[in-house]
């Protein structure tokens, strides 16, 4: 019966981002633009990509705090969401996925902002409060994000990730540094 | 209690609050503790639970989330992988396909999913799971009765079932008893009454 399991995991995880404690960081931010963001965050990755390189062209900044190269930022855009799995809970909700490509301007910030809104599984705390308390987020070699006592607690506990149940050691996992400003 | 557990059940509740209007599911606490707690789910369409409503019995462990949460059907169902007498539940996810990142939400979904696709093939209830494969016919027609009987679902309800249970009673068994040897024998009055009486 495992794919039940399968299942549940796939209608279990995109909740982040629906409760009230929304962080708005720009201002005209409304929600409805909110969401438009998570989603976008999701649509093929051409549509994001080819914004950021616009905007790096524009700005013509070089980031000297960051001694990788510059495709590092694209990091958390693909290790914090799995696309297939929110744009299936959008249609199970029956919320209609809109790209914005009606809305060029949407900055890099707001992107944060929503995947800030998401949650370590297994405490079920908002990455941006875990953030904010200092707290560690770490990445599983599964690719899976939790924040760190969540993880080590459950590694040392199962032996396995929370999210797949792959196996896992301390040294199967890494930290993620965020590019937040 | 430890604290994790505690604090999870506690946000647990919270984003069910505000996530779960029109799933058909329900978690509330048992006695303001976090140790004990009490689900519900509606039976899916196009099943014989239609429109149930089955109450769950849910115990936290000291452990969770890494263990299990320990889930029982209080509401007595006809299913081939719930005991029909305990309401045990042979689910893998309560058991060693358990992960910390599953929720009691999505117990409760994939109970609810259960109750859509049984299987018979790993059976908690031998006689109900026998019964699904032989004589699927009156599978349907007992745990839709069962159902009605035990959980409130709605619609009519079998004047078959209705009158043999009667007689059963009239005899001077009790109604549970009654209805679990009709229901072992596919409704055969003759058969659970001898079932009844040794």
């Amino acid at each position: 019966m495992t794919r039940d399991a399968h299942e549940i995991q796939t209608v279990q995880r995109p909740l982040a981002g629906r409760g009230t404690r929304r962080r708005h960081r720009q201002p005209e931010t409304s929600d409805s633009s909110n969401d438009v963001i998570l989603v976008d965050s999701l649509s093929p990755t051409t549509t994001a990509r080819s914004r950021r390189r616009r905007r790096v062209q524009n700005d013509d900044i070089v980031d000297l705090t960051c001694s990788t190269p510059n495709n590092v930022t694209e990091v958390p855009f693909v290790d914090l969401t799995s696309p297939s799995q929110l744009v299936r809970h959008n249609n199970r909700t029956g919320t209609s996925t809109i790209t914005n490509n009606n809305h060029p301007e949407t900055s890099t910030e707001e992107q944060q902002a929503a995947v800030l809104r998401l949650k370590c599984p297994v405490c079920l705390e908002h990455l941006d409060k875990l953030l904010e308390r200092g707290s560690e987020i770490r990445s599983t070699n599964c690719g899976h994000v939790f924040c760190k006592p969540c993880i080590f607690t459950s590694i040392r506990a199962t032996h396995k990730c929370p999210t797949c149940r792959k196996k896992l050691t301390e040294r199967t996992t890494h930290p993620l540094y965020l590019p937040i400003s | 209690m430890s604290s994790i557990s505690v604090t999870r059940i506690q946000r647990e509740l919270k984003d069910i609050k505000s996530e779960c209007s029109g799933q058909n599911i329900k978690i509330e606490l048992y006695n303001d503790e976090y140790t004990n707690l009490r689900g519900e789910i509606v039976g899916p369409p196009e099943t014989p639970y239609h429109g149930g409503v089955f109450k769950l019995i849910i115990k936290i462990p000291e452990s969770y989330p890494f263990n299990p949460p320990k889930v029982s059907f209080e509401t007595k169902i006809w299913h081939p992988n719930i005991s029909s007498v305990t309401g045990a539940i042979c689910l893998d996810i309560l058991k060693d396909q358990w992960a910390a990142a599953l929720t009691l939400r999505t117990v409760l979904l994939s109970l609810q999913a259960l109750l859509s696709d049984a299987e018979p093939d790993d059976p908690q209830d031998a006689v109900v799971a026998r019964q699904f494969k032989e004589n699927k016919r009156a599978f349907l027609k007992t745990a839709k009765f069962w159902a009605q009987h035990y959980a409130h679902a709605p619609g009519p309800v079998d004047k078959d079932c209705v009158e043999k249970l009667k007689k059963a009673t009239e005899m001077g068994f009790f109604k549970d008893v009654s209805l679990e040897a009709l229901s072992k024998y596919s409704w055969n009055l003759e058969t659970a009454i001898q079932h009844l009486t040794n």
